[in-house]
């Protein structure tokens, strides 16, 4: 009996499991497409970080403290880019899976359910986003561009970000019907990339603005990342950390939920 | 009695996941349950709806094991609801629906662990290899990685495919595509296989070799249920059939028993070089047991083709072709079913 | 379809005007898929300007590294240069893949009495018209914001559609040579992207280290941000304005005959 039940326990366990191994057995000769996303956040860094980091200079955090603009801006765009890995998986690769490919009927043939489908794409979508994270953060020490050992806390954080939003693109996922909705979702992406503070503290921003700034994920995710590699511990960042965990778990209760829905016709 | 009641319950606690362990059990498994497990399916007033679309009516079935089941039935009778539903991936409206012995509303999981699926539009994982395809496929299964491969090698070798294991799925014909999703539904040793219109789309050749390998997954003992329009296919598959339209089942039986229920033991076709089908009839009347006028041609239904093909003749008509044939599925299928297109 | 029948009673009309019939049949397309292109056209750009303009300016304005302008003022018209480049060149990347891969949009064209330099001008010419779109919606956005300085301002239209001419050929050739669909990701991001974020747009070429300079140098993006800069803001471009243009016309030319080569062996095979 208790072999059973263990033998039950493993295979459940088993089953998300699976789907990332698949992802996996895909991407295994297609790794030079993982370092050109890892690069694209790269560009970024060096064009909107460094590049026009060199006309801004410092910038005053709102505490006072002064620090070089690509240090500011820097935290952000690896909170965009754990945002963007986690929602390209979500989104399009889902998408593709679900309604071209029709992968996941086939899937769902065997023991597997919609929900260990859902936590198999969860899963792959943070390792992928994990691994961006971490080149990502080696190449901002590499340049100098991050202050403190905190620094290091910064992954976790930017796997917490990885898990918001690919509980909100795969949510997304399951009410597209074609390609232009993909469109308006990445225009959404866009808005927050630039209005979460990713540029300027928000406390530059109109107040209206600030306040619906604080409803983005992405905001509280790069105040979250911000503060540890600027080495700016305070209780604030468990309140960031709860927010995002928040959105994934709703998200992924709902975005589970509508998989079925759509998968068992 | 009461000891036997309580064996079944031991045995239904002690189930679910493993099957190596049932099969030692039901040696102590009292008739009465044994029956039921038997029956590999059992729906029971089955009913699917979409909206105020019924895709199936109220249908019941039974299917022992080892037995090859066919529903046949025109495009939009409820065949692949009914596979999509038995293969627990549609939850059903109402009625009941056993399969080995479980709930599908419930154990849906624990019934797929056991269940191989062809669907009809084959859902293959397009990103990768042939060989891949059925060792992650395993994979979902919870099949030690080892095994998979084995099984994997074997079934490329079992579907003719072994020499296009490193292939693209892009890169198959339809006939091979077909022949590796069987393979791929085989790979976790199921007891049941469903197979949504195996053949359609295929050229002779792929379908021959197609049903002998489903023929040989008869001989050793595994349950197939398939749906077909093929009335050949469904004559050399199946032990037995139901022919399904809109939604309910319009007959049931061997393919033997549909024929000598439904139609005659043979079929006279007559072509005529005159569009006056009508007069023509008139002219056969009593000559069958039943005459169809069809745009094209005549039909006679009897029992006795030669005699009929006699009579014809006798009556001074002058068909421009005859054409003397055993009935076959297709004459009930059609009789049941009716000759107006669905699609 | 009548465009078809038309050239069957007169092919000798269909040589002069083939492109023509080719660029109605995207168009004909275009009419059913335009509004998805609203974002990347229009919104997009304006978003820059805010987000950038409001977060980045405050730091920067008047800057001398910006030549004393608003930050606003100064990365207006690169955006304008960059999008239309973004526009026409994202009209040739997926969409020509996509017409002689999956889709049969060639073949129908190669069936009917179109030439291939006539199925290469429609489609590049489509992907210009695109550009024209939004680079004459995002000038009139500018106007509205007040960041024009010059008379001269309507030259960055035309700027704006030589840096996309300058770039189609080129991208056009690489869609139709590559041989799988992942190509065209890395293309986008090692090739579009890269040249949109380090082509001066953002910050002045001499921020960047300059090892990096002459790759931008040959950038035909960094080329047409500079002329549209300079018909905006009023200013003397970097290089002789003549210089500037000499480089956009080697990249249109050449890259159209590249362009002209990949089709020919691809509808050949």
């Amino acid at each position: 009996m208790t072999v059973m039940t263990t033998l039950a326990i493993r295979q459940k366990g088993l089953r998300p499991g699976a789907m990332v191994e698949r992802n996996y057995a895909v991407h295994k000769h297609g790794w030079l497409v993982i370092l050109t996303g890892l690069l694209e956040s790269l560009f970024y860094l060096f064009s909107l970080g460094v590049g026009v980091g060199a006309l801004v200079k410092q910038i005053e955090l709102p505490d006072g403290r002064m620090v070089d603009y690509a240090v500011f801006v820097a935290p952000a765009m690896l909170a965009s880019a754990a945002m963007n890995a986690a929602v390209a998986e979500t989104t399009f690769n889902v998408f593709g899976k679900l309604k071209w490919m029709k992968l996941y009927d086939g899937v769902l043939a065997t023991p597997m359910r919609p929900r260990d489908v859902a936590a198999g794409e969860i899963s792959w979508a943070l390792i992928r986003g994990g691994i961006y994270s971490t080149a990502f953060l080696v190449v901002m020490a590499g340049l100098g561009l991050t202050e403190t050992w905190w620094s290091l806390l910064a992954l976790p954080g930017s796997v917490l970000v990885g898990l918001a939003f690919s509980g909100i693109g795969l949510l997304a996922t399951t009410y597209f019907r074609n390609w232009p909705d993909f469109d308006w979702m990445m225009a959404f992406i866009f808005v927050m990339f630039l209005f979460s503070g990713s540029f300027a503290p928000i406390e530059n921003y109109p107040e209206p603005l600030q306040w619906i700034v604080h409803a983005s994920p992405l905001y509280h995710g790069i105040e979250l990342l911000r503060a540890c590699t600027l080495g700016e511990l305070s209780p604030w960042m468990l309140v960031h950390a709860a927010y995002l965990v928040a959105v994934a778990a709703v998200c992924l209760a709902f975005a589970s939920r509508r998989l079925s829905r759509v998968l068992y016709k | 009695m009461i000891r036997t009641f309580r064996a079944a319950r031991r045995e239904r606690r002690a189930a679910p996941p493993g099957n190596g362990r049932r099969i030692r059990l039901d040696s102590v498994t009292p008739p009465l349950y044994r029956r039921r497990v038997q029956d590999m399916i059992s729906a029971r007033g089955l009913i699917k709806r979409y909206g105020d679309h019924t895709a199936v009516d109220g249908i019941d079935i039974n299917v022992p094991k080892g037995q090859a089941f066919g529903f046949l039935g025109p495009n939009g009778a409820g065949k692949s609801t009914t596979m999509r539903m038995i293969g627990c991936v549609s939850p059903p409206t109402a009625g009941e629906l056993r399969i080995l012995g479980m709930d599908a509303a419930t154990d849906g999981a624990r019934i797929r662990a056991r269940l191989g699926v062809v669907p009809q539009d084959d859902t293959l994982d397009t990103e990768l290899n042939l060989l891949e395809n059925l060792v992650i496929y395993a994979r979902y299964f919870g099949i030690r990685y080892k095994v998979a491969r084995e099984r994997a090698r074997e079934l490329l070798d079992f579907v003719q495919l072994s020499d296009r294991a490193e292939s693209k799925v892009e890169d198959l014909s339809g006939g091979m595509r077909r022949r590796l999703t069987i393979a791929r539904s085989l790979i976790n040793e199921p007891e049941l296989v469903m197979l949504d219109e195996p053949t359609t789309g295929l050229d002779p050749q792929a379908r021959h070799l197609v049903w002998e390998r489903l023929f040989r997954l008869k001989q050793r003992g595994v349950t197939l249920v398939l749906t077909t329009h093929y009335m050949d296919e469904a004559e050399q598959l199946c032990d037995r059939l139901v022919v399904m339209d809109g939604g309910r089942i319009a007959a049931e039986g061997t393919p033997r028993q549909l024929i000598e229920a439904h139609v005659t033991r043979e079929v006279v076709e007559l072509r005529f070089n005159t569009e006056d089908h009508g007069t023509i009839a008139e002219k056969l009347d009593g000559t069958a047991q039943r005459v169809e006028v069809l745009p094209d041609r005549v039909l006679l239904y009897t029992d006795d083709g030669e005699s009929t093909v006699a009579e014809v003749h006798g009556r001074g008509l002058q068909p421009a072709s005859v054409l003397e044939r055993r009935a076959t599925l297709e004459d009930v299928f059609l009789r049941l079913t009716g000759r107006t297109l669905v699609d | 379809m009548t465009t078809v029948s038309e050239n069957v009673e007169s092919p000798s009309r269909a040589t002069g005007s083939g492109a023509l019939h080719a660029f109605e049949h995207w168009l004909l397309n275009y009419r059913r898929t335009w509004h998805g292109s609203v974002f990347s056209g229009f919104l997009l750009p304006l978003l820059f300007i805010l987000g950038l303009g409001m977060a980045v300016g405050g730091y920067v304005n008047g800057s001398d590294a910006i030549g004393g302008a608003d930050y606003v003022a100064f990365i207006a018209p690169g955006l304008l240069a960059s999008t239309a480049f973004q526009i026409a060149t994202g009209e040739l990347t997926w969409p020509v893949y996509a017409a002689t891969r999956w889709g049969s949009q060639y073949k129908a064209m190669q069936a009917s009495p179109l030439t291939n330099d006539d199925i290469l001008n429609g489609h590049l010419l489509y992907a210009l018209f695109r550009a024209a779109v939004s680079a004459v919606v995002f000038f009139l956005v500018m106007a509205a914001f007040g960041l024009l300085d010059s008379p001269l301002a309507p030259l960055a239209i035309l700027a704006a559609m030589l840096t996309a001419l300058a770039s189609i050929g080129a991208v056009y050739a690489i869609s139709m040579s590559v041989k799988n669909e992942s190509a065209l990701s890395i293309v986008h991001r090692f090739g579009i992207l890269p040249l949109t974020l380090f082509s001066a747009v953002f910050f002045p070429l001499d921020q960047l280290p300059l090892a990096i300079r002459p790759l931008a140098w040959i950038s035909p993006v960094w080329h047409g941000v500079e002329l549209s800069r300079a018909s905006t803001l009023g200013v003397a471009p970097p290089w002789p304005w003549l210089a500037h243009l000499a480089v956009l016309v080697v990249w249109a030319v050449g890259g159209w005959m590249f362009a002209r080569a990949a089709l020919a062996k691809r509808l050949k095979v």
